[in-house]
């Protein structure tokens, strides 16, 4: 008989004080939780399927130390999306910078690095997706982190400023200037809708 | 007076998003709200399984085989960065020092009452005013201004 193990229905704070209590399992369940979403935060920001789960996997390695003391000030995921973030922000700055050249840059070969379309989405062609991300590095990396975890991740306001460390105040006002340097630079692409 | 503006939340009450927005503002909530639709497409990959797979217990695994991060090891990672980063240290200790001192002679000056007339220094000051839109995407007008805060003894005429 195939035994499946259902994934571990507990809320977040019981998976915590069981890890802490010394139940790893609990820690497994907190990973399976949440490595699709944080993977997918991981590629938003380094745009590769094999560095983002390295990021993702460090990140996680390093959430096993800290989660002993981990006192739940802010929510579970908002504290490892932020880890995650941090790894993939570091990651990015010791990466060396890819220039947009040509039409052939990796970032057309989506599609052909293990990551696959969601099907509920219809796919962009690939130089607006080009322009879209071109943008999105042009940021600074204070206003791009607010804009990809509003606008991709669709956190609340009061979300990103537990991930990121600052107030909501500074979240707006990073996620309106952001928008207002993306609003610039893709406006042809919003005018004609695509 | 002093006049100080630190948040206005006005929120739609109908269906229509254009009863608060001026038609400027509306176009540029417009803009967002189709750059925000824009993001997510392009941004609509989804991690492959297979390299997820038993992530928790690989990583567990490795966790576990990687040293531990203790109290002695923090102490030699300190310790090496004091004494190969000597610049580093002594850098950190001035900032430290001129936060501490910084902090102390920024101390609120308490509330007194008022007896002259002063002008200060007009502040450059940022303030936001939120629309929440039907569509649960917030749309915000940044607003910059001067503000003059000014006492008076009562005797100035206005």
């Amino acid at each position: 008989m195939n035994e499946i193990p259902a994934a571990d229905a507990r809320p977040d704070e019981a998976l915590v004080v069981a890890f802490q209590a010394g139940d790893e399992r609990a820690f497994v369940a907190i990973v399976d939780r949440y490595k699709q979403r944080l993977a997918r935060l991981a590629m938003s920001v380094v745009r590769n399927q094999e560095d983002a789960l390295d990021v993702v996997q460090d990140a996680f390695i390093k959430s096993y130390r800290a989660l002993k003391n981990f006192r739940g000030t802010s929510a579970l995921y908002t504290w490892l999306y932020r880890v995650v973030m941090n790894h993939a922000i570091d990651h990015v700055r010791r990466r060396p910078r890819v220039v947009i050249e040509s039409e052939n840059d990796q970032l057309h070969e989506l599609p052909d690095t293990g990551m696959t379309l969601r099907p509920d989405r219809e796919a962009l062609n690939a130089e607006l997706r080009t322009k879209i991300f071109a943008a999105v590095d042009s940021l600074p990396e204070k206003h791009r982190q607010v804009v990809i975890l509003r606008e991709v991740e669709g956190m609340s306001y009061k979300e990103i400023a537990e991930v990121t460390g600052c107030t909501e105040g500074t979240v707006m006002s990073r996620l309106f200037y952001g928008r207002e340097r993306l609003r610039k630079k893709l406006e042809p692409y919003l005018r004609s809708g695509q | 007076m002093n006049t100080r503006i630190e948040r206005i939340i006005r929120t739609t009450d109908g269906q229509e998003p254009d009863g608060a927005l001026t038609p400027a503002e509306l176009a540029q909530a417009d803009a967002h709200s189709a750059l925000g639709a824009l993001m997510k497409q392009a941004y609509a990959f989804k991690p492959a399984d297979a390299p997820l797979a038993f992530m928790g217990e690989r990583i567990l695994a490795r966790a576990r085989a990687a040293e531990p991060e203790g109290f002695t090891a923090r102490l030699q990672a300190l310790w090496h960065m004091l004494v190969g980063h000597p610049v580093l240290a002594f850098g950190g200790t001035m900032a430290v020092l001129a936060l501490v001192v910084t902090i102390s002679v920024q101390q609120p000056e308490k509330q007194t009452p008022v007896t002259t007339s002063t002008a200060t220094e007009p502040a450059h000051m940022r303030s936001f005013i939120i629309y929440d839109m039907p569509d649960g995407n917030g749309f915000f007008q940044c607003v910059e201004y001067e503000s003059v805060s000014r006492k008076s003894n009562g005797n100035e005429s206005s």
